[in-house]
């Protein structure tokens, strides 16, 4: 089930108006059953994955901590990084692995059978994954306790809002909620609701409007303007961006509503002057959570800059293979793990050297990062994006061949100044929610809340594409 | 704090109503005022000597340059994606709305199936036309989806959600625009031509409905006085030969119509007269109008 569509409306009313009227363990029993029903309904059969996960983890966990043993302790990790990381490698990774096999071998003159199968992908197996893994270490560590109450965890793992595209909410933040009462609360309601309707906005007028512009640029690189290839690129970083912080925007709001906090996914990337900067903005629940189990257990920066280097980009190779099983996605980590190198290697110097020695205005100097980071993103985007490198390189070539360069082989316009109208709307909330708080307003004055309310309704009625493409992130 | 919360909920409806019906009427204010061509069609805009209709291949079908081939005035009806049955009803809306026009140029290769996201798309004139409104109804129930079901109950619903389509965006686009600014001057890119190798035959998509939609346009059009001429716009000459039952079309219409079809689909060779393989640029438009006009299709 995805959230722009019909039967989620009617799914989250029901579910609504059932969870304000229980209580207790009931209420808990509901958002379990929903999450199962919400996740089930586009297949029931990979429901059992989740349900595996979850009673493995589940009884590792106690298991654990009820023994001080180090190995047995390890054991049982191991059991439960070997069930996560299993499903994962087989639903996720084995064609990918296998396909490189194969190719590698037949670069090798070998004759290789095809080891390939069909698979489907199960929605989301990245987030559910990661986030009872995530558990499981923090249990390992000493860091949490042991969840004892199987209802509260099983719901924890499958919580319909973020299960299929995140945020990935630790157990930590999570399970404690369960002790509030979670009673109506007409603030969290509105705020809540707010934040729902925002993240519409983002997905259904913004990003799925100019998915048309960009599918239509990546389909055929080669027929169009290097200047049409430019807006595609461009409206692709938004649609990414978009698409995703919609989705959790709404997971974020939906729990808000229930009584339930998530923790921020992104907090406007794209205006980073760095790119530590820019992971602390996008995905911050995957970039903390790589950080936490990945990067600091690998030595993070503590063994000098070779190895946290090293460590930067195995965290970051690894961050791209997260997101599929493709080369492509290697790359756009390996990319990011470069900027990340380079940024420390030489441009903090260069930034400090202009600033100090030059005299470079902060402003300028933070307007030029700013447009930097942004383009180098871009420039990794374009592999994200791609389903091959021969794709991207042909964006690449478009770009730099600079053939009919110019506005009026651009076509659809009308369309492309509906996306960037959009998006200026967009960038401009966003921007000066730092100053006004629009929530705070929306609960202090009722009528300026509801008229905002109002107008981010209309401006969906007016812009939105209904029955558009499913949330980018499920993919992963 | 129970009032608090009425009012809050009471506002919110409140303004979301009058913004969607204000928003709606400003909509509708745009609407009438733009030089698009339905909007002109249906507010009294459109008086002209030929009328002009086909899907975007129709768009070649350039006014200006027909003005000064033929010193006649023109409407072209032509859009993107234009289906059969939506070509009809505009030129059937036409005829009586206006005096008959001495000759409606009519591309056929329209009749390639159907277009619901367009058809919705032309809502804001269902206002004026009870064919494009009966349309938005047939196209809405027909689908198996349910999608552009809802979409036409919400536009009864919503006056705004009326404009949610790239036609509410092609009004914008023409205000204070005419239709003389909408071919686009560029030339079909080598990789096209060297991709069309790939290619397996293409066919068309005809429907009965299409044909009988046609002896009908006729039929009336002959009644007001108005001739009709059925033509087959240029394709680029390699993409031509591989269309597999262009022929079959024009028998097909030639049969139920009575009426001659003018097949220029191979009639421009150079590769400079095309934007890409089924559309003629600028410069391939001229050229076009030129043969139009020696093979007496205006007159």
């Amino acid at each position: 089930m995805i959230f722009n569509s019909l039967i989620f409306l009617k799914f989250i009313a029901v579910f609504g108006l059932l969870y304000f009227a229980l209580k207790g363990r009931a209420r808990t029993a509901l958002m379990l059953v929903a999450s199962y029903f919400f996740y089930g309904w586009w297949d029931w059969r990979f429901l059992s994955l989740i349900v595996i996960s979850t009673i493995i983890d589940f009884l590792v966990s106690i298991k654990m901590e009820e023994t001080d043993d180090k190995a047995i302790r390890k054991k049982l990790l191991w059991i439960s990084m070997a069930v996560n990381l299993g499903f994962l490698a087989f639903f996720k990774y084995y064609n990918f692995f296998a396909a490189s096999f194969h190719d590698m071998a037949a670069n090798m003159g070998f004759e290789p059978s095809d080891m390939t199968m069909k698979i489907i992908l199960p929605m989301g197996i990245s987030f559910y994954t990661f986030q009872t893994m995530s558990y499981t270490i923090d249990v390992y560590r000493g860091d949490l306790k042991a969840e004892k109450d199987w209802l509260k965890f099983a719901t924890f793992v499958s919580f319909f809002p973020q299960l299929v595209a995140g945020p990935i909410v630790r157990a930590s933040d999570f399970l404690p909620q369960f002790q509030k009462t979670h009673n109506f609360d007409w603030d969290r309601l509105i705020s809540g609701l707010g934040r729902v309707f925002w993240g519409f906005y983002k997905k259904v007028a913004v990003a799925d409007s100019i998915a048309t512009i960009v599918d239509q640029v990546w389909a055929t690189p080669d027929v169009h303007s290097s200047s049409y290839v430019l807006v595609g690129v461009i409206l692709y970083s938004f649609q990414i961006y978009l698409d995703f912080s919609g989705y959790s925007d709404i997971a974020i709001g939906l729990a808000r509503i229930f009584g339930f906090d998530f923790p921020e996914n992104f907090k406007t990337p794209y205006f980073s002057k760095g790119f530590s900067e820019f992971w602390k903005r996008w995905h911050i629940s995957l970039s903390s959570w790589l950080r936490d189990y990945l990067y600091i257990p690998l030595g993070g920066n503590r063994g000098g800059s070779y190895f946290t280097y090293r460590n930067l980009m195995i965290t970051m190779l690894l961050g791209g293979l997260w997101h599929g099983a493709n080369w492509t996605f290697v790359f756009w980590g390996f990319l990011h793990g470069s900027y990340l190198i380079l940024e420390r290697f030489v441009g903090q110097p260069i930034g400090r050297f202009m600033k100090k020695s030059v005299g470079v205005p902060k402003w300028l100097w933070a307007g030029v990062s700013i447009l930097t980071v942004y383009i180098l993103t871009n420039v990794a985007w374009i592999f994200f994006r791609s389903e091959n490198f021969g794709k991207a390189m042909s964006i690449f070539e478009r770009l730099a061949s600079f053939d009919n360069f110019n506005f009026s082989s651009i076509p659809n316009k009308f369309l492309i100044a509906k996306g960037f109208l959009l998006i200026g709307i967009l960038l401009f909330i966003e921007v000066s929610n730092f100053k006004f708080h629009y929530n705070s307003i929306a609960l202090k004055k009722p009528a300026l809340g509801a008229a905002m309310f109002a107008i981010l309704l209309l401006l969906v009625a007016l812009f939105g594409t209904f029955g558009g493409g499913a949330f980018i992130y499920f993919q992963f | 704090m129970l009032k608090k919360r009425l009012t809050w909920l009471v506002l919110l409806l409140v303004f979301t109503f009058v913004g969607d019906r204000l928003g709606g009427w400003v909509l509708g204010k745009i609407r009438d005022k733009s030089e698009f061509r339905y909007s002109r069609l249906y507010t009294d805009r459109a008086k002209a000597d030929i009328l002009l209709v086909g899907n975007s291949r129709g768009l070649p079908l350039f006014q200006p340059y027909v003005e000064e081939a033929t010193g006649k005035t023109t409407m072209n009806l032509s859009y993107n994606g234009l289906p059969n049955y939506l070509g009809v009803a505009f030129v059937l809306d036409y005829l009586d709305r206006y005096p008959a026009p001495d000759v409606i140029v009519y591309d056929i290769t329209i009749c390639n199936g159907g277009n619901p996201p367009l058809t919705i798309g032309m809502g804001p004139y269902a206002k004026y036309s009870n064919r494009v409104d009966s349309l938005i109804k047939t196209v809405s129930d027909q689908d198996k989806t349910k999608r552009f079901h809802v979409a036409w109950q919400a536009q009864k619903f919503s006056h705004l959600y009326q404009y949610n389509s790239e036609v509410f965006l092609q009004m914008l686009y023409y205000q204070g625009k005419t239709d003389k600014y909408w071919l686009m001057d560029r030339k079909i890119p080598q990789t096209m031509i060297d991709n069309m190798k790939d290619f397996e035959t293409i066919p068309f998509s005809i429907w009965p409905s299409m044909i009988s939609d046609l002896r009908q346009m006729v039929s009336v059009a002959k009644s007001k006085g108005s001739k009709v001429k059925f033509i087959v716009g240029p394709y680029f000459p390699e993409y031509a030969k591989k269309l597999s039952n262009l022929q079959n079309l024009i028998d097909t219409t030639q049969q139920v119509t009575g009426l001659p079809v003018s097949d220029f689909s191979n009639s421009l060779r150079q590769k400079d007269f095309f934007a890409d393989y089924q559309h003629p640029n600028l410069q391939g438009s001229k050229a076009y109008i030129e043969l139009l006009k020696e093979a007496g299709i205006f007159e």
